[in-house]
This record gives structure tokens, sequence and C-alpha cells, in this order.
């Protein structure tokens, strides 16, 4: 090992942090204040909630509208909306996808609570992708936002019949996914670990089950996934490319209900009731079977092999009071593998809990304090080479967010966050050897926001506002110091808790939209994103050893700034849908590795990486119907995506991998009667980057590649045409339960997607060969769903 | 240890087994168009402690589907130096054939540990009458004694496995880097792809006891496998007799192995890096290695008896 120089030195904090907080914290406040002030004005509020009326659920996002004054609300996060308007008596309308639209008189003498309750409308079926309100899509400033609900993700045909978010996100435009069957997935050119994933406001470090072929999200459980492909919330931040946001079901039934299936891949059960008058509860829990039938196997070594996966989802609410409601949030999940020479599990676990508070008609917050962590553990059984190695991260955080209508025109959101990151990259135990541990790592991440959300007129709305973040890396560490060979020159100590590197980075964003007329809006945006940690990780599809590491000393956080515009048009009474939007994304510090990099078991893992430039460009087309009969969407992405990192390809720019010119997502579903239902779904896609040999070399007989540039040539393109059909019978009165017949195939016309292109000598001259494997053929299934 | 690829390829078996069993993966011949590269001179060459015309091989590297085989350097001069603290000798290699591209030394000659050896080819590779010069040089690490090895055979599920053990001083502090060839009954595994590496990350400074570098699958498992796997594997059988060459290399050296093993058959797209160049340390562009180091060797055969 090279002697290297070792000098103990004091880390420099940018900045008072204390200082930061105080300042930010009285900022808010003054805000809070100011606002108070406000709503003393004349004008009286209505306030309440929005229901489902046979499970009692609030409805998140629900539309209730006042036509009159051209007022409207949307439910916030329990299902509450708040409207500001002088005294009167008012025609409400309240529409919520899935959900018959419900109009109502008001009288509104004094500030006053009224409840809506929706039944739903299964009988429509309506949508596949849609906007909460019928022309939301227009008003809204926001852009490059998707949102699915359970029952859209339910038409679309799956994989062995396991219904999936992530893999019905895929199909978005500017999304594509980053290899067949996986579950990673690319926004707008960003890389897969650029992707905020949550599960009820909490992050997933890794979303995927079965080296991606299925989603950690159990679709029963699932409510809505919401994707914002770049313009973030302003209460969230730290990824460059999306944010996922997979809300679970809000357990309010009066009763007891259930939802389930039977599959070939894994069984699902999901109940939901209440406990008493104020309390709630919901239980989910999924677990593949394959490895069951390998038990009835007669050989004994079968009997000892297992492959599985679980899920379980269990959430708890209780109103304390009309104003205050608390969750209580848990989810675990693994996939283990184990045969006779080792097993192999990963997985997340998740525990939050939050306190929703109402401080008036136009003040409500959140509290929440949650943990997660994903871990992985390999090991081998195999006589004299027993090894287990185990690696982490995890983390907890505490954030506090405020909604806040200030007037019918302006509305604030505000609050702040902490986050303790803890990074165990590997502990290696051997039996008879003194344990490997790699340094961990421990990283505080604070910030703060505040956000606008402004309606100038009748036409224009504008939204705006700023995160501001601060990253700080924290002791125990051994930090190195590198030379421009990227070999270590010198290695600073620190102590456990001592702060030794503080980057402070600012995330502006700003959004307007300009409705042309009832049918047409025009909207721009811009936002600027900062991400802190990321996966040192340089497989095309990911596989589950996530490495994920901080910015540190030697390694800059990294930024985008994203720019879109967009055209929005809706037809035949917001029946049709259709939108263009237009986009491009700058990256900086974006990182990849050096060739033939180390990445696992690697102390000097930092030395691997190089940072530099990227940029992502694209245009974006949606053509969707939402009513009658045939529902479905078609849309077209084309795009670039490239990266410019000295260190890389000679410094020359390359094509990133998920870089797809072309493509091409079709979705339809026909109601042909009350008992059939038919979806299709087509994915075309031009082919993925890849690197070729270009020459070769030799060496007492076998042949090595020579390669001379990066991602030059491409794939074959990819497509797939996926079917699926839907039987309900009648319901049979005397049964508690009602069913349903799935049948699905995946890849119908058997198309040879190629997932990797691999090389081989000829036995007869030795003489190189390329071979392609692909994963799937025409996979039927069929699954049976039941609900009560 | 080299457990990161060693799990790969088990884990890499069971998904692909997996997704061949439910979703009916394919595996099958393909063509695809790639571009010629301009051919380049590839050097490689290792010297080690034995008592031998020591040997560097010379070839061309040629577009990577060409139906020909690679072309030999046949007219070179090669020079190896050996240096040590004021005393260096000079050697000139030569083929023994001409054309074969192989040129040895004179006479037999030992490398030493702690000398430092450096290559010299003079080619004109490129045909404009004046010779391109290509070096290399390599220290040859201290010599890391082998005390002996075993095989035990045990059942893993429904396979019977060769497990090589070692019996060895791990040097302290430095990091070290390891490669062991072997033999089995006097036939010779000296093609790259066969070569067992590991470092001493999680053992630095034990004494490494009964410590499996390797399992080879025992023969009568072989139809178990597909062709085209089995044909990539090395077999053996109860009663053979393993001879195993244990090595302490440099850490390009063993870089080395691992980019050739790693990128000779194109990269997996879950456990693989993108494709990449295998390293070098010979100048002026051309491919290849040189390397020196020592070696310590010891014989076992293996039982029949399965070892609890």
């Amino acid at each position: 090992m090279k002697k290297e120089k070792v000098t103990r030195s004091k880390s420099k904090t940018k900045l008072d942090f204390i200082k930061f907080f105080v300042l930010s914290l009285f900022i808010l406040l003054s805000c809070v204040s100011s606002s108070f002030a406000q709503n003393a004005v004349a004008n009286v509020t209505l306030s309440g909630v929005v229901k489902d009326k046979t499970t009692g659920e609030p409805l998140i996002g629900a539309n209730v509208y006042v036509a009159a004054l051209k007022r409207g609300s949307k439910t916030d996060l329990d299902g509450k909306y708040s409207i500001k308007l002088p005294m009167g008596t008012y025609r409400v309308k309240v529409s919520y996808i899935g959900y018959k639209s419900q109009k109502q008189s008001v009288k509104v003498a004094d500030n006053m609570e009224f409840a809506f309750n929706l039944s739903s409308d299964i009988e429509l079926h309506e949508v596949v992708i849609t906007s909460r309100r019928k022309d939301e899509n227009l008003s809204k400033v926001d852009m490059g936002v998707q949102k699915l609900t359970n029952i859209e993700i339910q038409k679309i045909p799956a994989l062995m019949g396991e219904v999936d978010v992530i893999k019905a996100i895929q199909l978005l435009p500017g999304v594509q996914s980053t290899s067949e069957g996986s579950s990673g997935f690319s926004v707008r050119g960003g890389s897969a670990d650029q992707n905020l994933i949550l599960l009820d406001n909490v992050n997933m470090y890794n979303a995927s089950h079965m080296f991606g072929f299925f989603s950690v999200f159990n679709n029963d459980a699932v409510k809505s996934a919401e994707l914002y492909k770049g313009n973030l919330p302003m209460r969230f931040g730290g990824r460059l490319s999306s944010l996922l946001d997979v809300q679970l079901k809000d357990d309010s039934p009066e009763k007891i209900k259930g939802v389930g299936g039977i599959g070939l891949i894994s069984s699902r059960l999901t109940l939901e009731g209440p406990l008493g008058h104020n309390t709630s509860w919901l239980i989910s829990g999924r677990r593949s079977y394959v490895d069951l039938f390998l038990k009835l196997s007669s050989d004994p070594d079968m009997k000892s092999e297992s492959i599985y996966f679980y899920d379980i989802n269990a959430k708890l609410s209780h109103r304390f009071s009309a104003k205050d409601k608390v969750y209580v949030n848990l989810y675990s999940g693994k996939d283990l593998f184990k045969s006779s020479f080792g097993n192999f599990s990963y997985g997340n676990a998740v525990a939050s809990t939050y306190w929703n508070h109402i401080f008036s008609e136009k003040l409500f917050s959140r509290l929440s304090i949650d943990y997660t962590k994903y871990h992985y553990e390999l090991g081998s059984s195999m006589q004299n080479s027993q090894v287990n190695w185990k690696s982490d991260i995890q983390d907890v955080a505490l954030h506090y967010d405020i909604d806040h209508a200030l007037s019918n025109k302006i509305k604030l959101e505000y609050g702040l966050s902490s986050t303790y990151n803890q990074f165990n990259p590997a502990l290696v135990a051997r039996p008879g050897y003194p344990d490997y541990r790699m340094q961990k790592s421990y990283a505080l991440e604070h910030s703060v926001y505040l956000g606008f959300d402004h309606k100038i007129n009748d036409r224009i709305n504008l939204k705006y506002g700023l995160r501001a973040t601060a990253f700080q890396n924290m002791g125990k560490a051994s930090v190195y110091s590198y030379d421009k060979n990227y070999e270590v020159k010198d290695t600073t100590y620190y102590k456990s808790g001592k702060i030794y590197h503080t980057y402070i980075r600012f995330e502006p964003r700003f959004g307007i939209a300009y409705q042309l007329d009832d049918r047409s809006s025009l909207k721009a945006n811009y936002a600027h994103n900062v991400q802190f940690i990321q996966i040192a990780n340089n497989s095309d599809s990911g596989s589950p050893l996530d490495l994920w590491f901080p910015a540190s000393t030697n390694i800059k956080p990294q930024r985008a700034d994203l720019y879109s515009v967009g055209y929005f048009r809706n037809f035949n009474k917001n029946a049709i849908e259709a939108s263009a939007e237009l986009y491009y994304k700058g990256m900086n510090n974006v990182i990849d590795f050096v060739d033939n990099a180390q990445l696992l078991l690697n102390d000097k893992l930092e030395g691997e990486v190089r940072a530099g430039k990227g940029k992502a460009y694209g245009m974006e087309l949606m053509l969707k119907k939402n009513t009658g009969k045939l529902t479905g969407f078609i849309n077209y992405t084309l795009s670039r995506t490239e990266r410019t990192i000295p260190g890389i390809n000679n410094g020359k720019t390359y094509l990133a991998p998920s870089d797809k010119t072309n493509s091409v997502n079709l979705m339809l579903s026909y109601e042909l009667s009350k008992k059939w239902s038919f979806s299709a779904g087509w994915v075309y896609a031009t082919g993925t980057p890849i690197t070729y040999p270009t020459g070769r070399f030799e060496i007492n007989g076998e042949y090595y590649p020579i390669y001379s540039g990066r991602n030059t040539s491409r794939k074959a393109d990819y497509h797939r045409l996926d079917l699926s059909a839907t039987y309900t019978p009648v319901k049979n009165p005397k049964r508690w339960y009602q069913g349903e017949w799935n049948f699905s195939l995946y890849n119908a016309y058997w198309h040879k997607n190629p997932w990797m292109v691999s090389f081989d000598q000829n036995t007869s001259n030795g003489i190189p060969k390329a071979q392609m494997t692909y994963l799937f053929g025409a996979i039927p299934s069929i699954t049976y769903n039941f609900k009560f | 240890m080299k457990i990161v690829s060693k799990f790969s390829k088990i884990y890499i078996g069971i998904l692909i087994a997996t997704s061949a069993a439910f979703l009916g993966a394919c595996t099958e011949d393909t063509t695809i168009n790639t571009e010629n590269s301009t051919p380049v001179p590839v050097v490689y060459g290792t010297i080690t402690d034995h008592n031998v015309r020591q040997e560097i091989d010379l070839s061309s590297s040629t577009g990577y589907f060409d139906k020909e085989g690679n072309k030999r350097i046949s007219e070179a001069t090669v020079t190896l130096d050996e240096d040590s603290t004021g005393i260096s000798n000079t050697y000139t290699l030569a083929q023994d054939s001409v054309g074969s591209g192989i040129y040895k030394t004179q006479q037999a000659m030992a490398g030493k540990p702690g000398w430092t050896y450096k290559l010299t080819v003079k080619t004109d590779f490129d045909q404009d009458g004046t010779a391109e010069t290509y070096q290399a040089e390599s220290e040859m690490p201290k010599r890391v004694n082998l005390d002996s090895i075993t095989i035990t055979k045990a059942k893993e599920g429904s396979y019977t496995l060769f497990s090589l053990n070692i019996n060895a001083q791990d040097p302290p502090v430095e990091e070290n880097y390891y490669l062991c060839r072997y033999s089995i009954n006097d036939t010779i595994y000296n093609k790259i792809s066969k070569y067992i590496y590991f470092d001493d990350t999680s053992l630095d400074g034990t004494y490494v006891k009964n410590l499996s570098i390797w399992h080879f699958f025992d023969k009568g498992d072989k139809s178990k496998f597909s062709d085209s796997d089995a044909e990539d594997m090395v077999f053996m059988s109860a009663g053979d007799r393993v001879h195993a060459e244990v090595s302490n290399i440099t850490e390009g050296y063993y870089h080395f192995i691992e980019d050739c093993q790693g990128q000779k058959d194109g990269s997996n797209p879950m456990f693989g890096g993108p494709p990449a160049n295998i390293s070098t340390n010979i100048s002026n562009g051309a491919r290849g290695y040189f390397t020196a180091f020592s070696t310590s060797s010891a014989n076992y055969v293996a039982p029949k008896d399965f070892t609890k």
C-alpha cells in the first residue's frame, strides 16, 4: 500500500448553519403572521371535506368549483378544500376522476363547513390517464406532470398479470425504461437514480422486485401515482430528473372491505376498515410463490431452493379532533434468492408517522418524521468459502410543510426538512477471519422552501418559488484527496459528528400558464434541481447492488436546469386532451465512471468517478381520449440525451445509455359490455445505444475486444404488443364478494427484443461471433381478482 | 477476494435460469455491423522467476469479426533490460521460427523479485520506413510463499464440486494481488479466461488457511450444462492431480486479467459496466501487457470422498 501523507485539519463550514435556519424560520413565521392578518378581512370561507360516498375515503385532488365566481379549490392531502367568497348562495360543482360529478346549492352566510360525498362511477371506467378536473390540464401551471390512478393502472396489460405502477409510468411520454423488464426508468434523459420515488411521502431507495421485473408497489393498495418530469413541487428536491409520488389508499371506510387477487407469480390481499369512529386501518400483503412449487419437487436440492419476494404495507390513522389527524405507515419488502451455493436478498424497510393539523380554513400543516432503509446481503455457503456481505443506506428525516391560502388568488406553500443519511457500503464477514468493514459515511441535508401559486387573472396563472438546501458531510470519516491522475495524495481524518464539508444550493422554480380560450392554453416552466447523493452503478439495467454515495469534498452536487414550453388543447368538451411539450435540460456535474471502474468494495470509489456536462432535449406529444367505450392514449417522444465528461470516451460527447430517438406508446381500452373489456398496448422505441467492438487482439488463442468509442452503435429497435381481456361475471347476490378474471398476453407477437449482446468464439475456427439474448417470449397469464 | 464476480456469476446463473424457465428467454446467434478500427501492435509477455527462455509475443490487432487469425509481427527488435540498484543487464530476444511472432531470450534466465524489467520493441508497424518504439516496464513483486494446497470434494445442491484451497501467509499492511495458474493431469490452463485471481481485501495480513479460491465442477456433472457453457468451463474428477502456481502480481496486471475476463464476452446489462478497453501498460498506442512476477507452487490429488 502506498504510504499516504496524513494531515489533520479543522473543517471549514461555509456558513453557521444555526443562523441559516433561524433566518429561514423567521422568514416563514413572518409570512404566516402576515397572512393571518389578511385572513381577517371581510370575505367568508366555505370549506370542508370531499369523500367517497360508500367508503368514506377522503378524495385527494378533487375539484370544488363555484362557476358564478370562477373560483375553485382542489382538495388537499386530507380531502379538504377551502374557498374564500362573498356571502351568498352558490351552485358548487364537485368533480373527481372516477366519480360522478355533483352539483349542490350552498347558502354561505358565514364561515362554514360543507361536506361532499361523491359516488364512484365504476360503470364508466372513465379514463386512462387524466388530469383531476376535466379542463385542469389547461389552467394548471404544472407541466410535465401525469397522474395515474389505481383503476387506470389496472387496465394496462401487464407482464405475468402483475399490474405495476412503474411499468405504467414507463408508458408516459418522456419516460423510458432503462432496459427490458427493468423497474429503472429515465425521465427526459436523466439516469435512474435521478428519480425520487416516494411511497406515502417517504423515499424508497430501490423500487424493484425480481431484478426489476416487478416493482415494490402492490397496486391493490395504491390509490394513485403522480409523475413530475422535472418540475417538482416546491416541497420536494434532491433529485435531478423526476418525482414519482405514489400514494396508498386513505383508509376511512365505514366497514371492512378488501381487494385481492391470485396470479401466476403472486397472490395479494388488501384489507381496510374502521376501528371505532376516529381510527381506521389498512393492511396489505403480497407474496410470490414460485418457491412453493419448488418445495413440491422430488429433488431434495430443488426443495432447498428459494426464490420469492413479499411486500407488506400497513397504515393506521386516527383523528384526534376535527383539526388533528395522525397517520402511521409501515412498509417492509424483501426479495430472497437462496440455493445450496448461497443466498442473496435485498429489500426496503420504511416507517413514517405524520400529523396533519388545520390551523384555520386557510392554513394546513403537516409534521412528519420518517425512516427508510434499503439493504442487500450476499452470502456464500460453499465449502471453504463461506462469506457474508452486507450493505445498506438509511435515512431519518423530519419535515414540516404548510399549505396556506392567502387569498383566492395567492396560495403559499412553505416548510422545512432535515434528513440524516447513513451510508454503510459494505461489511464482509468471513468465519475465521477478522470482519472487513468499509468506512461508513454520514451526511445531513437541510432544506427550506417557499412557493407561490398565483392567479393573476382568469387567463394567467403563475407558480414560483425557491428551495435552499444545505448538504453537510459529517464524521467519522477518513477523507482522501486525489491528484490529477486520481491517485490518493492525502488522507484527512475527522472525528465522529464533525461537520467537515457543507454545500449550500438554491433551487429556483418558475412556471406560467396562459389560457388562450376555453379549450387551449400555453405554458412555460423553468426548474433548477440539485442532487446530493447518487448511485455507484454503471450497469444499464441497474442491479440490486445499489451503492449510494454522497456529494463530498471530491464530488460536487449534480445540477440541472430544465426549460419547457407546451401547448395544451382539449377537444369535444374536454373528452379529448392533446398536448405538445418541448424541453431542454442542461446538466452540470453529472457523473459517470471510468472504464473498468471498481465500484464495489472500493474505499477509493470517488477516484473512479468523473463529472461533466449533460444535455437532453426533446418533444413530447400526447393525445388521450377520456370518455366513451373506447378510451386510451397515444404519445410520441422525439428526444436526444448526451454526456460530455472529461475522462470518459476521451472527453468526446457520447449518447446516454437511455437515449431513444423515437418512442411511441399506444394504449387502448374498449368496454364491450358490462362483462367484457379489452385492452391493448403497443410500445415502440429506437434501439438503445450500445458499444460494439471495432477490433480484437489475441493472447494465447483467445480474442479480446478493442473499442473505439462509447455508445456509437444501437441495438435493434424495440417493439412489443401486449393484450388483455377482463371478464367480470354478473354479481351473484348470494356471494359476499365480486370476482373478475383477467387474461393477458405479454409480447403477443413474440418479438425478440435484444436485452444483451454478447460474444463467443466459434467452436470450429475460434473466430468471434455475436449472440443476442432476449428475455421474454410471448407470455400468457391469468389472474383472478376479487373485492368485497 | 473477488467475491463480486464470483457471486455475479452465480446469480446471473439463477436469473437466467429463472427467466428461461418462466419467460421463454433465449440466446441465439446474431449479426451486427461494426466498423474496423486501424490495427495496432499487440505486445504480451510475462517474465517469471522460472529459469527458462523468457518469451514475448508480438502480433497485430484486427477487425473484430475478421475471418483470418491475427497476424504475427515477425520483423521486430526486442530487448529486455533488468535493473536493480546499479546492476543492469540487457537481453536480446529473437524468434525461433521466423513468422511465429514469439520472441525468446537466447539463454534461460530467471527473473528476480525486486528487480525492474523493461521491455523495448522496435518495429515499423505502420510501414512508413521508420521503426516505432513500444515500451513497458514492471517491477517484479516480492515472492509470497504458497505453503500447500488442498482439494476438497463437496456436494452443493445437485452438483459435486472440487474446491481448490490454499494455505499461505498474506503479507501485512500492503495491498496484495494474486494470480493462480494451474494444470490438471498435465493439461496446462494457460488462457487468461481460466486464470484465478484474487486480492487480500478482508484477508490482509492473515494466515490464509484452507481458503477456497475456486470451485471446479465434477466431470460427471458436465451434461448439466449447455454445450457452449461447458466448453468454457474446467471440469475435474476424483484422482486428478492438480498443480497450482500462485504469484504475487502487480496491481496493474491484476486489473488487466480482470478486464480481460470481464470484457472478453461483452458486458452483462445487469452486473457489468459499459464495454471498455482493456487496460494496457504498453506505450505508444499498442495493446497487451508486460509484467514480471515470481511463483510458488504446490500439488494435490483430488480426493474420492466427500469432505465434511
